[in-house]
């Protein structure tokens, strides 16, 4: 961490040697609040359950920070809310933060679980409300609403679609793992065979499916991603009767 | 209509002329902010172990590139069984240290509720106090690192810094540390797994030999050291451990640049 010896936390590239010149009292260090920690989150539907996983990497520039931070969080013991955030790790741990306070405030003034459209709502209202200071957190929340699995993405600013997503990725490798996503869980570009230009319906896969893309997903972004890799947490919500199932699987990944 | 936001709702100055900043004591107007830190210290290093967590930091502070005080304590015991080390601007870790940190113990002290404050609690007060400030743009200049036992009794170890960034790992460092002393430490501490493998003995050998690679190489580092182990009977810290076993001889053969003409 350079910047605690010259100041200069943000871009110094190409290196220039103006901190280090005596150009008078006023000159102006730049420097940023924010950082970037790299990783990835990535989260699929199914019809009765939702998968939603970050690879554990925390990293800033050519570092390793850790190999084992999680990115993915449960918002109450209780609740099937699931939030994950990447980013800048600090604004990203303070959203989650507040949400798992909100959510456990909701359920002492109301005696009952936060909804997710309400959670998602209320989201939205955090992550605006620092609209002119924005946290840099790139947000996905899932959970089990009338015995369906649903899942939110927000920017950074707040943006989400309401009626929720099928699937979504966010992060460093985001950009590599999106099409993936396009393909193999929306199916576009995808034909039955020896039919003439007909297009294979979309349909919710089995959760072993899921789970199966989402390794492929990881470890294909491990490959060519530098700040994806060490290890993938995948936490899956599943309905069951009137009730939900939270569990957690730890996945490594290639740790260079 | 004036469409610069920060503008709205304050007097105008086609009216009202232009405000009078003469009664403020500082030539630029408006309240500063440190911008860069002064006198610095460097690294710090820690290594989990079976049992324990081992710390380091030398007690050299910086002004520039001038060795300007060799006495500083920058790793603070907090309570029976925490220790933080600081790098960075040296008035802010003391502001930390000798202010925050301080009223913090009187105030949980007097409570007197059988409750003790352990190393994740220090560390979460630590990394939120780092974050308020930097929210408020007023940055506190340090990276700081936090050993001691969490709830479970178990090992801790954690790091925050100025952005209010916050990451735990069996083995870390600050400053130079990151790139000369990490991969020496996660060579024996790859992973939480491992870290049950390694004795207090090679622990303290291990960051011992971190901070000797790191005044062959860190500029603004000393081989004055304070040394912190923390085992089950506490926390042993030593300050003022000269490095051992320096030697040079490494250095004629180091090639491509410095005065070397051949």
């Amino acid at each position: 961490m350079a910047y605690l010896h010259t100041a200069n936390i943000i871009s110094d590239f190409p290196p220039s040697h103006h901190h280090h010149t005596s150009a008078g009292p006023f000159v102006q260090h730049q420097i940023t609040p924010y950082t970037n920690n790299g990783g990835t989150i990535l989260g699929i539907t199914g019809e009765d359950f939702v998968v939603l996983a970050g690879d554990t990497r925390h990293s800033e520039g050519y570092s390793i920070n850790s190999r084992t931070e999680k990115k993915v969080h449960r918002l109450g013991k209780e609740s099937s809310l699931v939030l994950a955030t990447v980013g800048f790790g600090a604004d990203a741990l303070d959203v989650v933060e507040t949400m798992k306070r909100a959510v456990e405030d909701y359920k002492f003034h109301h005696n009952k679980e936060m909804s997710p459209p309400a959670a998602a709502q209320l989201l939205m209202t955090i992550l605006y409300s620092n609209r002119f200071f924005p946290k840099y957190a790139y947000c996905i929340l899932v959970g089990i609403h009338a015995g369906k699995g649903v899942l939110y993405s927000y920017d950074v600013v707040g943006s989400y679609s309401k009626s929720g997503e099928r699937r979504a990725a966010a992060g460093a490798a985001s950009d590599l793992i999106v099409p993936f996503l396009d393909n193999q869980v929306e199916l576009k570009n995808q034909y039955v065979p020896y039919a003439w230009e007909e297009e294979i319906p979309v349909q919710p896969l089995p959760m072993e499916k899921v789970r199966r893309l989402v390794k492929d997903a990881f470890t294909s972004a491990t490959e060519r991603h530098i700040q994806v890799g060490d290890g993938l947490q995948i936490i899956t919500v599943a309905a069951s009767g009137v009730g939900w199932g939270v569990s957690e699987e730890m996945y490594e990944l290639k740790k260079d | 209509m004036n469409h610069t936001p920060e503008n709205w709702g304050r007097p105008r100055d086609d009216i009202y002329g232009f405000y009078d900043k003469s009664f403020l004591q500082n030539t630029g107007g408006a309240q500063q902010h440190t911008t860069r830190p002064v006198v610095t210290g460097t690294s710090v290093v820690a290594l989990k172990y079976n049992g324990g967590v081992v710390m380091a930091a030398d007690n050299l502070a910086s002004y520039g590139s001038l060795a300007r005080f060799t006495d500083i304590k920058r790793i603070k015991q907090v309570g029976d069984h925490t220790i933080v080390g600081a790098g960075g601007d040296i008035s802010d870790m003391q502001y930390l240290f000798d202010k925050l940190l301080e009223s913090v113990l009187i105030k949980e002290e007097y409570q007197n509720d059988g409750h003790a404050l352990r190393a994740p609690h220090i560390y979460s007060y630590l990394a939120r106090v780092l974050y308020n400030r930097r929210c408020k743009f007023n940055f506190l200049w340090n990276s700081i690192l936090v050993a001691g036992y969490d709830d479970e009794k178990k090992p801790f170890l954690a790091s925050a810094d100025l952005l209010g960034t916050r990451f735990s790992s069996p083995a870390l460092a600050s400053g130079y540390g990151a790139q000369l002393a990490i991969p020496i430490l996660r060579k024996i501490a790859p992973d939480e797994a491992s870290v049950t493998k390694i004795t207090k003995e090679q622990a303290i050998e291990a960051i011992k030999l971190c901070m000797k690679v790191l005044f062959y190489r860190d500029a603004r580092s000393m081989n004055k050291y304070s040394l912190a182990v923390i085992s089950e009977e506490g926390v042993d810290l030593t300050h003022g451990v000269a490095l051992e076993n320096e030697s040079w001889k490494f250095a004629e053969t180091v090639r491509g640049y410095g005065a070397q003409t051949v």
